[in-house]
Order: structure tokens, then C-alpha cells, then sequence
């Protein structure tokens, strides 16, 4: 069954505008991982969820969000469908874009990259504190990009943390 | 799997077949499903203390002695299967080729992190051997990691030198650490084999087992002797430089 999850704000002590981030995954736990490593991270951070494709377009058409965390392994499709979906929408083209799975497979990575994907995590090797940096390097290039700085958008990297 | 077909350029490729992509499928599914489980297994005890912590409730005496049981199973059970994989992967699901061993000792070695205390020396006399990508970096780690694992002190040297015999490749690790006694020479190659107390040394004991499995499957052998200076344990490994002077070459194996 596809739904939605209710957001979560982690933190925003500042003024600064926090980051909107969007989890697509069918797992709850993992989903849940990632929510408590950004609230772990004391960063200004807003966190929707998704479960599925479908529920990921629901929340797009009335929402913008600035980072979307992908799962390669969906019910209704992959992180590479979802990757183009974004990549091809007006709205999501210019997001950040990580994409996380349990096992890396290389064909999987450089079609990612190809795609457009900025990040590449391998789950088992997502942490807190690796997800802080990941966070700091998100807000730094989105806060680039709102002030125009350099053509280059967003650097596409395979990071293992 | 037998790993010595060719491709159009000349390198060796896995020959693939059915019963080796249901074998494939397989590993997937058991690392993609049964991992995510034991990640979710490994965390979740973290979470319970961090929200009692965050709800003012004290963990101590007896409950935190469970949780600490529970992580230390957890992680003791994420580590055998990953080693259980790996001994699946050996010979299988990678491309053999050239490599160069100083550029695998130091990528392993960043993966690794030797602890403080512990220093690694490397005589690289020979630097390239043919082998299973995956699994020279799957050697080097076990053999190291061992010699670390098993150390009886806080600090330690462990030498690994490389040289070339006769076509042949011998890659041997040496430690100062307390030695393994000849009587279990045979016995430490075993699968899920120690011989110390499982809360003693956490460790999967598949680091020997993985070691013979790579050296046997390359048409090679593993050998135990003395370490430095009188003290600890050398595991030699010696492998055929070139995959032409395999007798079979890697097969199937479960």
C-alpha cells in the first residue's frame, strides 16, 4: 500500500532557511535511519517520506524539496526510474540527488551517475557522522547555487563514507 | 564457476552460465534481504537507549548488560555473514586480471585502519600477480586483520613481504603476536574455527578458511610458520603468478 509519511522537523536553531529533504525507501527503518542521523546532525533539516514512486509524485506536486534521498530497491520501480523522474521534472531537475543501497553494484553506480545522481552511498557504511558531512556538503552547494556561483550545479561523486 | 574464459581483449572474465547466475541471485537476495534485517538488528538497541536516555529514563545494571549482549551478538552475527559471502564469493562474480599489490595493500590498508600501536612493514620483492580482483584485496585483509585480532599486546609489527618463486608468488604475513600452537596448524583453516573464547576474540573465524579457500582455488597453497623473532605466526600463501600455470583454475565451489 502506498501513503505517505508525516514530516519531521530535526532541528533549526538559525535563521538559516533548513533543508528539505525527501526519503524514498519501502523500508520504514531505513527511512527512520536517515531521519535520526538528520536529527542527529543539529542541522537545520525538514524530512518527508515516501514509500513508493507514486507516493514520491504526490508529495513533489505540492511540495519542493531540496534533496531527495533515493532507494535503489523499490515496489514500484528503482532509484534509477525515480532518478529520471526527478531529473526530468521541472520542479526536482535542479535538486540534489543521493542515491543509497545495500549492495553497490557498478552497472548500478555509473547508471546513477549517468542519470545525474550526485551522491552514491552504500548503506552499510552510512553513519551519523557521515551523514553530517553529506548534509553540510548539501547545504553548501544548495546555498552556492541560490547566490549563482559557478555553471557547475552539483558535483557527481561515488562517496563512500 | 570456472574463471578462465577470455574476452574479446584477452582478459579473464567469469563464464557465466545458469546455474551460476541462480547462484548470483542467491548471494543478492541474502545480502540485500538478510543484511537489512541485521542492519535494522544492530541499530535498533542504539535507538531504544538514546529515547529512554532522551525520556530521562537511567540505562544501567542488568538492562544495559542486555543491550551490550545484544549488540555484541548483532555484530557478531552481521560479521559472519559478511565473511560467510565472501567465502561464497571466492573464485566467483569478479574479474581476474593483473594487479598490482602495493596499490591493493594500500587501499585495504585505508579500508582497514590499522589500530595504534601496530605497525605494518611491506617488502614488496614482487608487486603483480593475476588474480580475482575481489579476491587478493579478500587475502590481504584476512591475513592482516588476523595478525591484528589475535595480537596478545596493545601494539605489534607485522611484516608482509611478496616475492617471486618459480613462476609462483609468495605472499607472506608475519606477526609477533602469542603464535598458534602446531597441534592446531590443520585445525585453524577450519570454517568458523578459533581457539580462543568467542567473547574473548570477536571474530567470525573464517579469516584462515578464507585464506586456504583463495590459495586452493588459485591452484596454490597456505602454509603456517614462526613469526618475528622467534614469537607469533607467518602465514604463507603462495599463488601461481599467472593463471596459465593454474592446474584447473578456479571451480565451483559451495
Amino acid at each position: 500500500m502506498m501513503h505517505e509519511i508525516v514530516s519531521h522537523v530535526a532541528h533549526a536553531p538559525h535563521a538559516v532557511m533548513p533543508l528539505r529533504l525527501l526519503i524514498l525507501d519501502d523500508n520504514r527503518f531505513d527511512r527512520e535511519r536517515v531521519r535520526r542521523y538528520c536529527a542527529r546532525s543539529l542541522l537545520p533539516v525538514i524530512c518527508r517520506e515516501a514509500d513508493s514512486i507514486d507516493a514520491m509524485q504526490r508529495l513533489i506536486s505540492r511540495e519542493s524539496f531540496d534533496v531527495f534521498v533515493l532507494d535503489y530497491r523499490l515496489p514500484d520501480g528503482n532509484g534509477l526510474a525515480a532518478l529520471h523522474l526527478l531529473r526530468t521534472c521541472p520542479e526536482t531537475r535542479d535538486a540534489g540527488i543521493v542515491m543509497v543501497t545495500a549492495i553497490p553494484e557498478a552497472a548500478v553506480v555509473q547508471a546513477a551517475r549517468r542519470g545525474g545522481c550526485d551522491l552514491f552511498l552504500c548503506k552499510d557504511e552510512l553513519s551519523a557522522v557521515c551523514w553530517r558531512d553529506i548534509l553540510l556538503e548539501l547545504t553548501i552547494d544548495r546555498a552556492q547555487k541560490s547566490s549563482g556561483a559557478g555553471e557547475e550545479r552539483w558535483k557527481t561523486k561515488r562517496l563512500l563514507c | 564457476m570456472p574463471l578462465k574464459k577470455k574476452d574479446n581483449s584477452g582478459r579473464y572474465i567469469p563464464a557465466t552460465n545458469t546455474s551460476s547466475q541462480e547462484f548470483e541471485d542467491f548471494i543478492y537476495l541474502v545480502s540485500h534481504g538478510v543484511r537489512n534485517s541485521v542492519r535494522a538488528l544492530i541499530e535498533l538497541p542504539q535507538w531504544i537507549v538514546e529515547d529512554l536516555a532522551q525520556a530521562g529514563v537511567r540505562i544501567d545494571g542488568s538492562v544495559a548488560e542486555s543491550i551490550e549482549l545484544m549488540n555484541r551478538h548483532t555484530g557478531r552475527l552481521d560479521r559472519m555473514l559478511v565473511d560467510l559471502l565472501s567465502f561464497s564469493r571466492i573464485g566467483r562474480m569478479q574479474e581476474v586480471r593483473e594487479v598490482e599489490l602495493d596499490l591493493v595493500l594500500t587501499e585495504m590498508l585505508e579500508e582497514m585502519r590499522l589500530p595504534s600501536g601496530f605497525t605494518l612493514v611491506p617488502e614488496l620483492d614482487a608487486n603483480l600477480i593475476a588474480i580475482g580482483e575481489r579476491d587478493i584485496r579478500t587475502l590481504l585483509l584476512a591475513l592482516v586483520s588476523n595478525a591484528v585480532k589475535h595480537h596478545d599486546r596493545s601494539s605489534g609489527n607485522i611484516s608482509l613481504s611478496v616475492f617471486e618463486r618459480d613462476e609462483m608468488v609468495c605472499i607472506t604475513v608475519s606477526d609477533d603476536g602469542p603464535g598458534i600452537p602446531e597441534k592446531f596448524h590443520e585445525k585453524v583453516f577450519g570454517a568458523m574455527t578459533t581457539l580462543r573464547p568467542r567473547d574473548e576474540v570477536e571474530g567470525s573465524g573464517m579469516g584462515l578458511a578464507l585464506v586456504q579457500k583463495i590459495a586452493r582455488i588459485y591452484g596454490g597453497q597456505a602454509s603456517l610458520g614462526p613469526g618475528i623473532h622467534g614469537r607469533g605466526t607467518s602465514v604463507e600463501v603462495v599463488l601461481p603468478r599467472e593463471p596459465d600455470a593454474w592446474a584447473d583454475g578456479p571451480q565451483n565451489s559451495r
